[in-house]
């Protein structure tokens, strides 16, 4: 009686995975990690969604799935797959993380893959700082997507309130002036609105001015073999001006030490600021929590009038897995992804930087709306004043040690030179340098 | 003496209030428009409810990330209670080699649970090796080894009350010791049991480290996870994110609510007269 | 004699009643432990043993590569900050455990001495913490005592106290710190000590009084002792947890200022994803996991605790 049942059920799970598996031979199915959810209902999500439908359309028995990750654990996560021997077929990795996916052999070759059969229309209309980060005379890693651009937010209203125009923002001591101006206190002498907000907590930190202005006079952060460049003659200069807003201005609170870059962003909102140093990709997101337009971009101010200070770039890279086993297809999706097509929605609906200079010919109109023209701004500054993260060594952590640097200065009351001092040697115990 | 009385209970409220403020500010956050959310001075009253932040999490694939949850947790008690009292009864009623030892073993690992967040990578990889990730059952198993030590050493307290005379008077009446266990000792731990499966219902629900890094599968996803992905890369996007925290509150307070009248039920009935 | 029922014959010791079960007892004992142990063994143990191994390697881009012994562990303690980092988390801990236990034993008193609806909402108000989601918790908490724009410092501003900032100062952050970890915990450690507190029985306290104790004698004698158990339960909970949430020090204070809440949890949550130094990152974990299971035998020998 057993045995007959058994071997029922055996005869009915052959029979029905004959059935599914010719099905499921049928249909390619490309894996694909990114921190946007397309079944979300946010602009990015969404604008995934309909990417990924008019590629299917396009590609019968191509399928895309989509296994959304937490952004700050994927491209880890990718590296460890690679490791463990089950990446998906394409990955979204944080460009300060692609030196480390390159290192570890996990991307393929996308000239082999596509690149190399584009017109060179089509590479010119790509062609920027990011087109040229990683690649080598033969190989190109990656295409890089949902871009952020550091600078200076603030609050048009709030500038016009003053008879202030951005313009004024271009050069540090304009800034200075500026920030002073738009800080208001109340008749007890408390302040109710700072000018400039900076934020120095190491829970998920952002570059802050003292970066871009070591940037702009020195070149670079690091040493050629990757040992940290900050207690020079240029970083003390930076770093006492970044802490001279708290000490001598009086435009930026001491609570900078612990305010973390989320609350700067939602201070801003609430009025509690003016200028903040801030990021193009949370313009949209801070527009919808405000209702209304009033948040402008502008890159950081220059030394000289007409010239700005290089502001870090960040994008993440869509990248195909070197060990995929349906490489071709996953190639083919990047391909249409970076599309001029899928471009075009990228900006006009989910708000992101254009990457394709047609994309920009294409929007004029779209882009010269006030509200977007924070889109203009950051792709313009991202091509003359930007600074891509080095990928000859590892820099991880720099962004902690240097805000580390501000918070022993103004809480612990220790000397800038000695401060940096310090940060250089545990950047460097930590790397290895 | 009477001060004291009227102060006690003051005090204990004060904290209460004080205990819930961030948790009520969360439920007005979660119906106020996206506009309103983050103003200073903050709106607490005067503004016009809107349930625009349900629908938007309501739509997204929370709810399956609810059912999954529900299922992980569910299937975690049942297993969990089963194993812990099988294991307790086995520790205290029998005597064998290493029974101390296994023991202390058992409550030595609680902390292999509550740490895990540490041996991340290297548990992501042992666990890839296995082919065990992103399965239907890895979260189940996971979250039930996690709570397992604390469930046994539970169950054992509670076993260890049960006087044996119990048990030989079944034993003497013909009883397998399997039969001993399941009709003798298991309703007299009934609070025990409750105050297990609260914990593993608990724990499997609340757990995130695990969820986010051994499913990646969006048809997989627990609760935790889902409501995480409001603090996305472009922010926190507070309202459907405090609108998410507060659906998957209610589960929860549902199973404790369930699990605290049988704890105390429980007690009060199981109690042996000497 | 032989002809009787077993029920029936005279019991001699009680050994004697299990001793043709003795043999099969060990296997019966082995039997009913194995699926448990199995379960733990695959999932906890065996990831742990596999954590100590990989932290003899340098591990390059997260993958092992080169046999160093140990060589990351020396580098960690040889890092000057290290022990700091662990006075600061002895500390953390030992406060938010005390802090946490003290009032969770008073709130639990109280509600044993209510009864009907109000005991249950009561209860309800004080579990919430506990239930809902530890980010959003942490979240919400610093947006509403720490963040400038948050209620607790608008409301603390009405009453005349501006420009509250918790932050600013290393005592005040730790301050902030041990109450959020004393909050978070409260509902966990008030459901233990109320079910153990149901347990002890009414006849007790009545023979006290008959007797004449006072209240506080009543807790002391009759209250404590017999919440030993769910007070061992909570507190290695609760120093565990304490010592090991990443998301507390994390969200909470950012390990700010300049490193004034930087508990170890929180440095190596650092270490590894931040900094990307996975090396000592490894080396801390497995100490903390080794620290932490002492840490457990010690306090139940401590409690003179049988088997």
């Amino acid at each position: 009686m057993l045995n007959r049942f058994l071997r029922c059920v055996l005869a009915s799970g052959v029979l029905l995975a004959g059935l599914i598996a010719p099905a499921a031979a049928q249909e390619t199915r490309v894996r694909m990690w990114s921190f946007i959810n397309p079944d979300g209902s946010d602009p990015r999500g969404k604008v995934l969604a309909r990417i990924i439908s008019e590629f299917e359309a396009k590609n019968p028995g191509i399928k895309i799935v989509v296994e959304t990750q937490i952004w700050d654990q994927l491209s880890t996560k990718f590296i460890a797959a690679h490791g463990a021997g089950n990446a998906p077929d394409i990955a979204w990795v944080h460009n300060e993380q692609l030196a480390a996916a390159i290192k570890v052999g996990a991307l393929a070759n996308i000239n082999e893959l596509f690149v190399n059969r584009w017109p060179q229309s089509e590479r010119h209309d790509l062609d920027d700082a990011f087109w040229h980060y990683g690649t080598t005379a033969t190989h190109r890693y990656m295409i890089a997507h949902s871009r952020n651009y550091f600078g200076l937010m603030y609050r048009p209203s709030m500038l016009k309130e003053a008879g202030l125009t951005p313009a004024d923002l271009g050069t540090w001591d304009g800034l200075i002036a500026a920030a002073k101006k738009l800080t208001v206190r109340d008749a007890s002498g408390n302040v109710t609105r700072w000018g400039f907000g900076q934020s120095f907590s190491t829970e998920k930190s952002t570059p802050q001015m003292a970066v871009n202005i070591m940037l702009a006079r020195q070149g670079n952060l690091f040493h050629p073999d990757g040992r940290a460049m900050w207690s020079t003659d240029v970083g003390v200069a930076a770093m006492d001006m970044q802490i001279d807003m708290i000490r001598k201005h009086k435009v930026t609170p001491e609570s900078a030490v612990s305010i973390s870059s989320e609350e700067l962003f939602e201070q801003l909102v609430a009025g509690k600021y003016a200028i903040i140093s801030g990021s193009t990709v949370r313009v949209p997101v801070l527009q919808k929590a405000l209702g209304s337009d009033d948040l402008g971009f502008a890159p950081w101010p220059g030394d000289k009038p007409g010239t700005h200070s290089p502001g870090n770039i960040t994008g993440w890279c869509t990248c195909i897995w070197s060990k995929s086993k349906v490489i071709a297809e996953a190639a083919k999706f990047v391909e249409y992804m970076g599309s001029r097509e899928a471009d075009v929605m990228w900006t006009r609906d989910a708000g992101t930087v254009p990457i394709r200079k047609s994309t920009i010919a294409t929007l004029k109109d779209y882009l010269a709306s006030p509200s977007k023209k924070y889109l203009e701004v950051s792709a313009v500054a991202t091509q003359k004043y930007g600074w891509l993260a080095p990928l000859d060594y590892t820099i991880g952590g720099y962004r902690e040690d240097l805000n580390k640097v501000a918070q022993n200065i103004i809480t612990h009351g220790m000397g800038t030179r000695e401060a940096l001092a310090a940060a250089e040697r545990d950047f460097n115990r930590r790397h290895r340098r | 003496m009477r001060l004291r009385n009227i102060l006690t209970p003051i005090g204990i409220v004060l904290l209460i209030l004080i205990n819930l403020t961030p948790l009520v500010w969360g439920a007005l956050t979660s119906i106020k428009a996206s506009h309103e959310i983050m103003t200073y001075p903050p709106v607490v009253f005067s503004f016009s409810p809107t349930l625009e932040h349900y629908k938007v999490v309501l739509d997204s694939d929370f709810p399956v990330a609810l059912r999954n949850t529900s299922l992980y947790a569910i299937a975690s008690v049942v297993l969990g209670v089963l194993l812990a009292s099988l294991a307790a009864y086995g520790f205290d009623r029998f005597r064998f080699k290493f029974r101390q030892g296994l023991f202390l073993l058992v409550v030595a690992s609680i902390p292999l649970s509550i740490g895990a967040a540490a041996l991340l990578i290297p548990n992501y990889l042992y666990f890839t090796y296995l082919g065990l990730t992103n399965e239907w059952f890895t979260l189940t198993l996971i979250y039930t080894a996690y709570t397992l030590p604390m469930a046994v050493w539970i169950m054992k307290g509670s076993i260890e009350g049960i006087p044996r005379e119990l048990d030989e008077a079944a034993y003497v009446d013909g009883a397998s010791s399997f039969k001993i266990y399941r009709l003798v000792i298991l309703p007299l731990t009934k609070p025990a049991l409750a105050a297990a499966g609260l914990l593993l219902f608990m724990h499997a629900w609340n757990e995130f480290v695990a969820g986010s890094i051994m499913v990646e599968s969006p048809s997989l996803r627990p609760v935790q996870v889902a409501i995480y992905q409001f603090i996305g890369f472009f922010g926190r996007d507070w309202g459907p994110l405090t609108a998410a925290a507060m659906l998957a509150i209610i589960p929860v307070l549902f199973v404790y609510l369930v699990c605290s009248g049988l704890m105390i039920s429980g007690l009060t009935h199981g109690a042996v007269k000497h | 004699m032989i002809g009787l029922a077993a029920r029936d014959r005279p019991c001699p010791a009680r050994w004697l009643l299990f001793s043709n079960v003795n043999t099969m007892s060990q296997q019966a004992g082995y039997a009913y432990i194995a699926p448990a142990l199995g379960l733990m063994f695959a999932i906890l143990y065996f990831p742990s043993l596999y954590g100590f191994y990989y932290s003899l390697f340098d591990v390059q881009f997260l993958l092992p590569t080169e046999f160093i012994g140990f060589y990351n562990y020396t580098v960690l303690f040889e890092d000057p900050e290290i022990i700091a980092t662990v006075v600061r988390s002895v500390f953390f801990t030992t406060c938010a455990v005390v802090c946490t236990l003290v009032l969770a034993l008073l709130i639990a008193t109280w509600i044993n001495s209510l009864s009907g609806w109000l005991a249950v909402f009561v209860q309800v108000c004080v579990i919430i913490p506990w239930v809902i989601s530890h980010v959003v918790q942490a979240l919400l908490f610093r947006w509403v005592f720490v963040n400038e724009v948050g209620l607790g410092v608008y409301l603390l501003d009405l009453l005349g106290v501006p420009g509250f900032s918790p932050l600013s100062s290393s005592t005040a952050a730790m301050g902030l710190l041990i109450a959020f970890a004393t909050w978070r915990a409260l509902g966990f450690a008030v459901v233990i000590l109320l079910s153990g507190l149901k347990s002890i029985p009414r006849d007790y306290y009545e023979a006290a009084w008959v007797d004449g104790a006072t209240a506080w004698q009543a807790f002391r004698f009759i209250t404590v002792p017999q919440l030993k158990t769910p007070m061992v339960i909570t507190i290695v909970i609760l120093t565990l947890s304490n010592l090991n949430n990443v998301e507390t020090p994390l969200i909470v204070t950012g390990g700010g200022p300049a490193g004034a809440t930087n508990i170890l949890p929180l440095d190596l949550y650092m270490r590894a994803f931040a900094s990307f130094d996975f090396n000592s990152a490894i080396a801390m974990a497995i100490g903390m996991f080794a620290a932490n299971v002492i840490l457990v035998l010690l306090y139940v020998r401590l409690a003179k605790w049988q088997v």
